[in-house]
């Protein structure tokens, strides 16, 4: 998997204004379409399989500064996270707008007749790496 | 959270990401801010800067977005203001001479 040369450029670009040994601390999303969810239960999945494809590429940047022994991975930690929106109607205009993101149509059709609050639940997958001297 | 720039959000969409703190709290449990000079790099309007910047010794915040960072300098919280700098600079321009961060902070911007 070829690293996207904008990620590795700005590693590159940041390394030096590290000391050695500092904290590198990377946040991104896990490789899993975003859950809607109301009262409790699951109403449906976003299609974002163009997102998805793409986010293990972006983590591959990363990897090759740890290859090249700029950087060491010292710890991952995955959870949930939670976005909140007034109705379904709320969570649809938003999910339009959003790149990468389609909505399937039987998920559409429950946000259009729901008036109560909906969540978006992501998975997230934080990295701690250590910046090596060189 | 797939991102979505908030200038892309319709002004009558109100969408409240992460009340619970979850965000926060993982980056907690990863690492210690305390007396840190951290780097942050995508920095949009300030959410994750605002909570975890007030335990730390410096905080340069960096996210090409100019209209983001307006925003986050109008909303900083004033106990923020003398350990917060926000800068307009994509990562591959962030600003700093060599060795003075030691904590460098990526939220969704590779």
């Amino acid at each position: 998997m070829e690293p996207p040369e904008a990620a590795v450029g700005v590693l590159r670009h940041v390394h030096p204004l590290l000391e050695p040994g500092a904290t590198v601390l990377h946040l991104t999303c896990l490789p899993v379409p975003d859950r809607i969810e109301a009262d409790g239960r699951v109403l449906g999945e976003l299609d974002q399989a163009a997102f998805v494809t793409a986010l293990p590429v972006v983590e591959s940047a990363l990897d090759l500064l740890v290859a090249e022994g700029r950087l060491a991975e010292e710890a991952r930690l995955e959870h949930d996270v939670l976005a909140h929106f007034s109705s379904g109607p709320e969570a649809l205009a938003h999910f339009e707008t959003t790149p990468r993101t389609r909505v399937p149509p039987a998920l559409r059709a429950l946000l259009r007749e729901r008036d109560s609050p909906v969540a978006q639940r992501a998975g997230c997958l934080w990295r701690r790496l250590r910046a090596l001297p060189g | 959270m797939k991102r979505a720039s908030s200038g892309a959000r319709l002004a009558s969409v109100t969408r409240v990401l992460d009340p619970e703190g979850a965000h926060a709290a993982a980056a907690r449990r990863l690492v210690s801010f305390d007396g840190r000079r951290v780097l942050e790099v995508g920095a949009g309007e300030g959410r994750l800067t605002f909570a975890l910047a007030g335990e730390t010794r410096s905080w340069l915040a960096t996210e090409p977005r100019a209209e983001s960072v307006e925003v986050a300098r109008r909303t900083m919280p004033r106990a923020l203001e003398r350990t917060v700098r926000f800068a307009v600079a994509g990562g591959a321009e962030a600003p700093g001479s060599p060795g003075e961060f030691d904590l460098v902070f990526f939220s969704w911007s590779l």
